[in-house]
């Protein structure tokens, strides 16, 4: 019981973890905030894909065991999640990396990360010129 | 005084815990089934990964590694061409003040220097050990190439960037790393296919083993089998290219933003 409520805690801890990330990507105005809320919903989304190929406190990793007989490990995990999630582990590290280059850029452009105000300052350049002309 | 956020966490905490006891009183069982090692796919990448009774076997002791790169090797090659066009696009926007920055001089005091004299050839040394050990074991040239350029990375906070990049680590140097380190990893898949299709034999470049009736390729041999030496290569070009673009993202980091400060 106590190894099915542990399992249970984890898998349902790394759902409250997406649910933060995605909070952090919706609700919050600052670009590095969304930043780092995609790279936890995308690091939780790999540990869930690993968890998926578990087999409870036995588990073993998918090596051979070298002792002779090169025989499997006989609780060994699920590999192919974990094959797949290499991939995304790099895809995502990239991702990163160009987003956060990118928010270095909009800050030494327009003096701001948070969203709000750089979206704020873009729609007052625009309503700007058809006032002009009402004014004169 | 507590904080509202520490208030938060903790009915976080305290919601998930509760959560997973009634799910677990009420389920009996877990949420996400648990592996029963009767899946087919599983079988098959079992039998086929180190099997010396049959002739296609991967010879490889780590089953993610027989995955990885006997079906999935194309995969493993476009997943560092995308970390190579996250690298390219980051550059391309401060490509006009890599060459003539100035970096922050300022080096950290001899104690740490001192450590890290004593961390960095470890990290580097580790990071080139699961490059060179990718082809049997867990690891490989990405995972390699970020390790030894995390200790490049202590070397360059401890030193300052100005002294790294003075002793020739500059910024054309790694951008002909990265660039020919590519060239050489296409070169090394394509040449055997272009070898292979015009001698009409079989060839093979993303396969850990040797198979029957193939000709084409380059052999290592481990503990007295035959393993392909491609995957040997490919993992060290990787860990230099993958090297050389993490030390170029730490100098895009470096002038993005404070550009007007460090620029004599």
């Amino acid at each position: 019981m106590n190894t099915v409520l542990t399992y249970n805690l984890l898998a349902l801890s790394l759902i409250a973890n997406i649910i933060i990330g995605l909070y952090a990507v919706v609700a919050k105005p600052n670009l590095i905030k969304k930043i780092i809320g995609l790279t936890i919903v995308n690091d939780t989304v790999c540990v869930l894909l690993v968890l998926m190929g578990y087999r409870g406190i036995r588990s073993q990793p998918p090596i051979y065991i070298i002792d002779g007989t090169f025989s499997p490990p006989p609780h060994t995990v699920d590999p192919l999640p974990q094959a797949f999630v290499l991939t995304a582990i790099v895809i995502g590290f990239s991702f990163t990396v160009f987003l956060s280059v990118i928010a270095l850029r909009i800050y030494e452009l327009y003096g701001s990360l948070n969203l709000h105000r750089l979206l704020v300052s873009e729609v007052v350049e625009e309503v700007e010129p058809d006032i002009e002309p009402l004014e004169e | 005084m507590v904080s509202s956020r520490l208030v938060g966490v903790l009915v976080i905490v305290v919601i998930v815990f509760l959560a997973s006891v009634v799910a677990t009183l009420l389920y009996g069982d877990t949420l996400i089934p648990l592996f029963n090692g009767e899946r087919y796919l599983v079988r098959m990448y079992t039998r086929y990964t180190y099997n010396l009774s049959s002739p296609n076997t991967s010879l490889s002791l780590s089953m993610v590694n027989a995955i990885v790169w006997d079906f999935r090797g194309i995969d493993t090659f476009y997943e560092t061409l995308v970390f190579f066009t996250a690298v390219i696009a980051s550059t391309a926007i401060y490509y006009e003040y890599l060459g003539e920055a100035v970096y922050y001089r300022r080096k950290l005091s001899p104690i740490p220097r001192t450590i890290h004299k004593l961390v960095i050839p470890i990290g580097l040394a580790l990071g080139l050990g699961l490059a060179i050990k990718g082809l049997i074991s867990p690891g490989g040239g990405f995972q390699g190439g970020v390790l030894g350029a995390v200790g490049f990375y202590i070397l360059c906070f401890s030193y300052s960037l100005n002294w790294v990049i003075r002793r020739g680590l500059g910024y054309r140097v790694l951008a002909l790393t990265r660039i020919s380190s590519l060239i050489l990893m296409i070169l090394a898949i394509v040449s055997p296919v272009v070898i292979g299709w015009v001698a009409g034999l079989k060839t093979y470049v993303f396969q850990v083993s040797v198979r029957d009736n193939v000709y084409i390729g380059t052999l290592i041999y481990y503990n007295g089998y035959p393993l392909s030496m491609f995957i040997l290569l490919f993992n060290l070009l990787e860990f230099a290219a993958v090297f050389s673009g993490s030390i170029v993202l730490l100098y895009i980091m470096a002038v993005g933003g404070y550009r007007e400060e460090v620029r004599i």
